[in-house]
């Protein structure tokens, strides 16, 4: 099983330049990776190192200056705003740090939500939300709103959305910032489980020495480069 | 998810809602009040004469060669025309009635007993005039003429009015149908008013019937021409008067007036154009109401432009609520895209929402101008507005169903154009940039 084969994204020479004004700012000046499926993958840095800004250009978010993104083969730095929309809907999922989920919606609505785009049918996502609330331990939450949720509920409400319809791979930006270390420790074990369970990919942005533990491989970034590259399990790494 | 957020934000929604309430009502209440004044003159006219008739007068003046007749050959070719059901002719004498001591004087309208259905005459009972009734010198009166009946050394007096103070209709006076009253018809009345001389033959008619009040025979009376031909023919006879020029002339002109009854209402201008063209004098209430319709027609446009004015308000309105949800969404539009929705699924979301906004003030507005309405046409009745309306007792304010239904649909089609601005904002709105607020 060679790395190449294997690599589920696959980052070419990205750089990101904002323009301030008449400042121009580097956020990423050329990054090189390759993501293997079945991995977690920690982006690590301090804050604007650019391990955000990365993630979301992975994920779509935001236009690359220069370079090339492809996942799954295809070449997301080239879509529209609404084949990213479309890109996103079958093949990722979000954990965010502030959780957003739907204020209006209950926690089982929330974990709808991405089925409800995808279009599937009302019995069906209903079925399978409730199992994904099940798992994550909250079914008996299942009809509260997030404001009547501790922080750690409202975030695993978060973790079965981004796991529910299966995607490929997930991004986590900061997962566990609002938390404390025991939830903190919680919401590690249940997600890394799930992906390895899944085979899923799942890409995290963290600045936390800890949470960079939980991951295969570790991307340290600073000032907009990688600036060092390991794998935890030295075997699987063949550079 | 449209509804939910309706429900979400009362206060503010209610009060767009409100906005669109009162645009929706100004519309309605406009325009009925148009339609009010146009339903008032439409009854008018048909009090004045059947909207579906024509009528083709006597010319007079011209040379003789120009002059047209009213003979049997117009009555062929009138009914050759296209749409036309019938024409009926009618001939007139001027005569008068006499009932002991008091006489009646009016037009004696002879009618072609063959055609007799298509003159839409009808008893005050609500039966057709049937043809026994006007065989053998039987007549049928208007409803007014029984009242007529009056002394002339007396002159008149409030019995020979067939309305009361306040404008209602009286019962009639006497029964003219029954046979002791023992009325006679002269063609001379010039006795009666002191005239001197012999006291005039009466001749003996029956009365068989009387016909509903209003309409164009109020005040005649109603003959077989025939019976009405045959009874003047006695009276010359009896009176030795010998035809002069003008019975000549009335001779060329056998008929009076002939109506022309034509299938549709929207065919009778069409139908005059042609007797026009064919050179007679021609009337039809038809023509007056085209004249008023356009008025009309100015009238309700001005009304509704009035009332769209207030709707426009209420559209910015709607595009403001709709502008400021977008604003208090933005990070959850954000997340919906960050988690693959389809931008026509929020577009739809929010033209939802801007939809039932237009729709629920467009029923609730619908529901409130049938009140105002009623309110309307309750003073409108009572006299405190007599001046503004067509006639007393019409209603001042009419809203048809098809203005309650285009109301609502107006207004939601409002609603959706308000909320078509704001919609294409919630789409366009970075997905990142949402997300990225706390």
């Amino acid at each position: 099983m060679s790395n190449q084969q294997d690599a589920i994204i696959k980052v070419k020479n990205l750089k990101k330049v904002y323009t301030i004004g008449s400042e121009r700012v580097i956020a990423l000046a050329g990054i090189d990776m390759t993501i293997r499926r079945g991995e977690i993958c920690c982006l690590f840095g301090p804050s604007g190192s650019g391990k955000s800004t990365l993630l979301n250009m992975l994920a779509g978010l935001e236009k690359p200056t220069t370079g090339q993104i492809s996942i799954n083969n295809a070449r997301i730095d080239k879509m529209n705003e609404k084949q990213l929309a479309n890109f996103r809907r079958t093949n990722f999922g979000f954990v965010f740090q502030s959780y957003n989920l739907l204020p209006a919606l209950t926690a089982l609505e929330n974990v709808e939500m991405p089925m409800i785009f995808r279009g599937v049918s009302h019995e069906l996502r209903r079925k399978q939300a409730l199992k994904m609330l099940q798992y994550v331990g909250l079914k008996d939450r299942v009809k509260h709103k997030p404001t009547q949720m501790s922080g750690g509920q409202q975030q695993r409400v978060g973790i079965a959305r981004a796991f529910v319809a299966h995607p490929p791979v997930i991004f986590a930006d900061e997962p566990t910032g609002n938390l404390d270390t025991h939830t903190t420790y919680e919401v590690m074990d249940m997600m890394s489980k799930m992906v390895k369970e899944r085979n899923s990919t799942m890409i995290i942005v963290t600045h936390d020495n800890e949470i960079a533990e939980y991951g295969d491989h570790i991307i340290k970034i600073r000032d907009g480069k990688i600036l060092e590259e390991s794998w935890r399990d030295e075997a699987t790494a063949t550079q | 998810m449209a509804g939910g957020n309706f429900l979400r934000r009362k206060a503010r929604t209610m009060l767009t809602v409100a906005g669109v309430v009162i645009g929706t009502m100004a519309v309605v209440i406009m325009i009925s009040i148009g339609q009010g004044l146009e339903q008032g003159y439409t009854e008018q006219l048909k009090s004045w004469g059947s909207l579906t008739q024509v009528q083709v007068n006597r010319s007079w003046g011209g040379s003789d060669e120009e002059q047209k007749y009213l003979d049997d050959e117009l009555i062929a070719s009138l009914d050759q025309i296209e749409h036309v059901v019938a024409s009926l002719p009618t001939t007139r004498r001027y005569a008068g009635l006499v009932r002991g001591r008091t006489i009646c004087e009016n037009s004696f309208i002879g009618v072609d007993m063959t055609k007799l259905q298509y003159y839409k005459l009808t008893l005050a009972n609500g039966e057709p005039v049937s043809m026994e009734m006007l065989e053998n010198n039987g007549y049928v009166m208007g409803y007014n003429t029984v009242f007529d009946f009056y002394n002339p050394k007396k002159g008149w007096t409030e019995d020979n009015s067939a309305y009361d103070d306040e404008g209602n209709p009286k019962p009639l006076p006497f029964d003219p149908t029954n046979d002791d009253t023992r009325i006679k018809m002269v063609f001379d009345t010039s006795y009666y008013w002191g005239g001197g001389g012999n006291k005039p033959k009466g001749y003996d008619v029956y009365c068989n019937g009387v016909l509903k009040q209003g309409g164009e025979y109020n005040y005649s009376i109603i003959m077989d021409m025939k019976t009405l031909d045959t009874l003047y023919k006695k009276y010359q006879k009896d009176s030795r008067i010998k035809e002069n020029d003008r019975d000549n002339d009335a001779n060329k002109n056998k008929y009076d007036t002939v109506y022309v009854e034509v299938d549709n209402m929207n065919n009778v201008t069409a139908v005059q154009k042609e007797i026009d063209a064919m050179g007679y004098n021609t009337w039809s209430a038809t023509e007056l109401l085209e004249n008023v319709k356009e008025q009309m027609a100015m009238i309700q446009a001005v009304l509704g432009g009035i009332g769209a004015i207030s709707f426009l308000v209420a559209a910015i309105g709607i595009s403001n609520t709709m502008v400021m949800s977008t604003y208090e969404r933005t990070r959850e539009i954000g997340i919906m895209k960050v988690l693959g929705c389809k931008l026509s699924n929020i577009m739809i979301l929010f033209l939802l929402e801007a939809a039932i906004i237009g729709l629920c003030g467009g029923i609730l507005g619908i529901g409130f101008s049938y009140g105002v309405s009623a309110i309307l046409n309750y003073f409108s009745a009572s006299g405190a507005l007599s001046g503004i309306g067509a006639g007393d007792g019409m209603p001042i304010s009419v809203i048809p169903l098809w203005l309650a239904i285009c109301g609502a649909i107006f207004s939601t089609l409002v609603g959706l154009i308000s909320g078509f601005y704001p919609a294409l904002r919630a789409t366009r709105l970075s997905a990142l940039e949402a997300i990225k607020n706390e």
